[in-house]
């Protein structure tokens, strides 16, 4: 920390009483948020101690010196370089900011750093941990989205999940590890699943290959580390890699003493083995380290919901392994809730080797935070076999609908709807029905005859394609667009995938692959999500729309009848290649792989362009929607047209749709990054709102935005180094108020802090 | 054969279905024969340096989330790709990726990703721009890369 003059210190005492003001004003409106110690949602007004910014997952700062009449005027106060210890994929990280010291991570191998937020210097680093082969396997090796404080007053805490699957407490007034927590500041959160610890090895120096290939495996009696071709035991312990592979990329949710920890697995496009480990969501205490309840996300045999596992719920039968609670969390203190939001079962797109509607899976789980136990769930997709695992922490929120108040939980996931529920219940707070939807034509597959679907609020995506969807500014282009629709199976949501081969279960199949919309990337996705305005009750919705298409075939090197469409002959950890089948699929043969469909005309989509994706505002008063807006208030310009089709025709402006808005509100502004693909990378994105850092026609600048919260206006923009790839977050420090954002990836990685001239 | 390491599908396929379909869609089928009329290949430094920085670039924003680069690389990709010419390969990552929201990126970007992944298969890079005209790029044949030599690769 820097030494403050005695004006700053004046200023900063004057902001002090200015925040404990607001932090009053909050506490007369919002009775049941406030805790002890000053703490608002478990936040300290003008902090950001979760990774959503309090234990609501909010993502709302009371701050308001950064306003809609000097947004545009911010300045780059600093870059920390977040790549001086090492490369990471784009940096996914949100830090948090408490007692005047930013925390986060960083690298593929998410060491934790305190950021001084006035220099942008290191106060501390925690960068030298070694995990060796678990590492080297880690299913989600990438720095991950932050980290997790807890104090109790005198104590400070920093909680780290790392890739290798360790549980991590440094103190976060030094960053040295806990001394009294785990074993010297460190839990081994592959212990306690009850699975033995066995030695591990590797038989290359890769990474793992998605989905599975490439893995760990047993060490050999004796078997020791070759420095030369980088394989062998080099000492590590972990989960017998022959149950499948376990990790994590969210941070843990810390309420009172408890820490509550997931995990996350490999993507499920291309699973080999019909098991894997499943998730689980476990209490552990954040003095000591101890493991104190846990809760499997998919039940045992006896326990609630096993029975939605018709062909059995043990470890090793069919199916059962992920559902995994990858995405962040969000919790009510005063309820003693959380709120977890969980992932699917493999594979991603087939489902026949476990009928059911396979609970916990795609669901949100409230448990009890002393002891584990279930308070409600809500499965939103039965039986996913669209990858629609839940993405991103529920937002909770206290509002007056009908005259009656209610303490709600609204989660936006993948599938494109807002599920607002009843937080104590986990009731509907308007009705969700259980709608008959499409069967699916793949033999061995039963898709759930319904689905959950909302009565409100109104869809924030596009779903799937109907006649209706498709664009018709002529009949010529109506009969264009037409005829490629029907290149796969419509239908207005769940259409689930259809035979690649055309071997339906009952004969020939009509289509060989299926319109799939929202996508596996959502609607909703990790790397964007939904805030909310705790005073007004509004939630503002980041996605992405598009359409694309969906198929599975049998990868003949995989224990599945049917995955998306590969061929995993010849990989380490595969099966072996049958007779008749090459080892080496790239050697050209076709056969494998969807019928993937053309979903545009001259590079002109054929769903006509609505107001979805891009920011949602709901009133979540009354469940209406109240604005739209595309990522960034960015139109793009359409190709030029030179064909007699689309003589006459005036093309309609495309929103900016590529990636997921990055959005955060404070007193008066909603704030939203563009994310990774979503800006003015590369010229790609043309045309610019007014205001938006350039001119229409030309390409615009990376750039941070801000929206009137009630109108939906753009009013203001600031030009930025490069495009945001993680939520940003606000704080007020000595004074001022600090916007802070990831960005970068490689080595480019950074953080980056704006702030008032 | 990227099908076969990327998420959904066979290029093979989608281009024989864009040409099946007969319609006015964009992804054109520059077929393999297009090639015969010139000897450029891959080895032939078709791309830049910085290009292919900006295709990694544009990589990390829109692929890496589902295709780490060691899919990518090696000769189970290129094996498949020999034969073919890189306006094939073009067509494809502009047709159908990213997979939620295919042909949402400028074909300035798709040549730059292509440029990146040949550059992860270690195909020299050279002063020559890779273009992101099928009829440009139909010339350049796929080669297996010359492994005797020590690329930038993963």
């Amino acid at each position: 920390m820097t030494q403050r003059s005695p004006r700053q210190r004046s200023v900063f005492l004057l902001t002090l009483t200015a925040v404990a003001m607001v932090a009053t004003a909050l506490v007369t409106t919002q009775s049941g948020a406030r805790q002890g110690s000053g703490l608002v949602r478990g936040n300290k007004p003008g902090e950001w101690r979760f990774w959503g910014a309090d234990a609501w997952s909010t993502r709302y700062s009371p701050l308001d010196q950064i306003n809609a009449a000097n947004f545009s005027t911010l300045q780059l106060a600093w870059q920390w370089d977040a790549a001086k210890d090492g490369e990471d994929e784009y940096y996914r990280t949100t830090p948090l900011y408490v007692n005047g010291r930013l925390l986060t991570v960083a690298t593929t191998h998410r060491y934790a750093y305190a950021i001084d937020p006035s220099t942008g210097k290191a106060i501390w680093e925690w960068n030298t941990f070694n995990e060796g082969v678990r590492y080297q396997k880690a299913p989600r090796q990438y720095a991950g989205r932050g980290l997790a404080y807890w104090t109790d007053g005198p104590n400070e805490r920093a909680i780290l999940a790392t890739p290798g699957y360790h549980l991590v407490s440094l103190d976060a007034k030094t960053g040295k590890p806990d001394p009294k927590f785990g074993k010297n500041g460190i839990v081994d959160l592959q212990d306690g699943l009850g699975y033995p610890l066995v030695p591990l090895a590797v038989d290359d120096s890769g990474p793992l290959i998605i989905s599975e290939a490439a893995p760990l495996r047993r060490a050999k009696p004796g078997e020791t580390w070759n420095p030369v071709t980088k394989t062998g035991a080099d000492g590590q312990i972990g989960i017998d890699p022959k149950e499948g592979q376990i990790g994590i990329s969210s941070p843990p949710i810390i309420v009172g003493n408890t820490i509550i920890v997931g995990n996350s697995s490999m993507h499920g496009y291309y699973p080999l083995r019909l098991h894997n480990i499943p998730g689980h969501i476990r209490g552990f205490d954040v003095k000591t380290g101890k493991q104190l309840w846990k809760f499997n996300l998919i039940p045992r045999p006896g326990e609630f919901g096993a029975e939605t596992w018709k062909n059995g719920s043990k470890i090793g039968d069919p199916g059962v392994g992920k559902v995994d609670p990858w995405a962040t969390y969000s919790a009510d203190p005063e309820l003693g809730l959380v709120y977890i939001p969980v992932g699917m079962p493999p594979a991603d797109e087939y489902g026949g080797h476990r009928p059911g509607n396979n609970l916990f899976s795609t669901s949100v789980v409230a448990l009890d935070v002393k002891t584990g136990l279930r308070r409600w769930h809500y499965q939103f997709t039965h039986h996913d076999i669209w990858d629609y695992d839940m993405s991103m922490a529920p937002n909770i929120l206290d509002v007056t609908i009908d005259g009656r108040a209610r303490k709600i939980v609204a989660t936006a996931g993948k599938q494109g709807w807002v599920y607002v529920l009843d937080r104590i219940t986990g009731e509907p707070i308007w009705p969700i029905i259980e709608t008959p939807v499409a069967a699916s034509e793949v033999p061995g597959e039963e898709a759930s005859p319904t689905q959950p679907i909302p009565t409100k609020p109104a869809p924030y995506s596009h779903m799937v394609l109907t006649e209706a969807d498709l664009i018709d500014y002529t009949p010529a282009i109506k009969d264009s667009a037409l005829k490629l629709a029907k290149q796969c199976r419509m239908g207005p949501w769940y259409v689930p995938a259809q035979p690649l081969d055309g071997k339906g279960k009952n004969g020939p199949t009509e289509y060989k692959c299926s319109w799939y919309a929202p996508g596996a990337s959502g609607g909703v996705n990790i790397d964007g999500g939904s805030t909310v305005d705790p005073e007004t009750g509004m939630m503002y919705v980041g996605s992405q729309t598009g359409l694309s298409t969906i198929s599975v075939t049998k990868d003949p090197c995989s224990e599945y009848p049917y995955t998306s469409p590969h061929n995993s002959c010849g990989l380490l950890g595969a099966l072996p290649t049958p007779v008749g089948v090459t080892a080496d699929p790239g050697a050209g043969r076709g056969g494998f792989g969807r019928v993937a469909a053309v979903s545009n005309i001259d590079g002109i989509s054929i769903v006509k362009p609505k107001q979805l994706g891009g920011i949602t505002a709901y009133d979540l008063k009354t469940g209406d929607k109240k604005w739209w807006q595309p990522n960034g208030g960015i139109f793009r310009d359409p190709p030029q047209q030179t064909s007699a089709l689309w003589a006459g025709v005036t093309i309609p402006k495309i929103p900016n749709n590529t990636s997921q808005p990055q959005l955060i509100t404070t007193k008066t502004l909603l704030i939203n990054g563009t994310g990774r693909g979503g800006g003015a990378r590369g010229g790609a994105a043309r045309g610019a709102a007014p205001g938006a850092g350039g001119r229409a026609g030309a390409p615009v600048s990376p750039a941070l935005y801000a929206f009137d919260k009630t109108t939906g206006q753009l009013v203001g923009s600031v030009n930025i180094p490069a495009p945001t790839t993680a939520v940003p977050m606000t704080f007020l420090h000595q004074g001022k108020q600090y916007i802070v954002f990831a960005s970068g990836a490689g080595s480019t990685t950074k953080l980056n802090a704006l702030k008032l001239p | 054969m990227t099908s076969l390491f990327s998420r959904h599908g066979a290029w093979t396929i989608v281009l024989a279905a864009a040409a099946c379909a007969g319609s006015p869609a964009r992804a054109s089928a520059q077929t393999t024969e297009a090639a015969t009329a010139e000897s450029l290949t891959t080895l032939a430094k078709v791309y830049t340096a910085e290009q292919a920085a900006k295709g990694r670039e544009s990589y990390m924003a829109s692929c890496v989330g589902c295709h780490k680069p060691v899919e990518l690389a090696g000769e189970r990709f290129w094996s498949g790709l020999v034969g073919k010419t890189v306006a094939d390969f073009f067509a494809y990552l502009r047709s159908s990726m990213p997979q939620d929201n295919p042909a949402s990126l400028s074909d300035d970007d798709y040549a730059n990703v292509t440029a990146y992944i040949l550059q992860l298969n270690t195909m020299p890079a050279g002063e020559r721009l890779l273009p992101s005209d099928t009829v440009e790029l139909a010339k350049i044949r796929v080669v297996p890369p010359d492994t005797t030599r020590k690329g930038p690769g993963k």
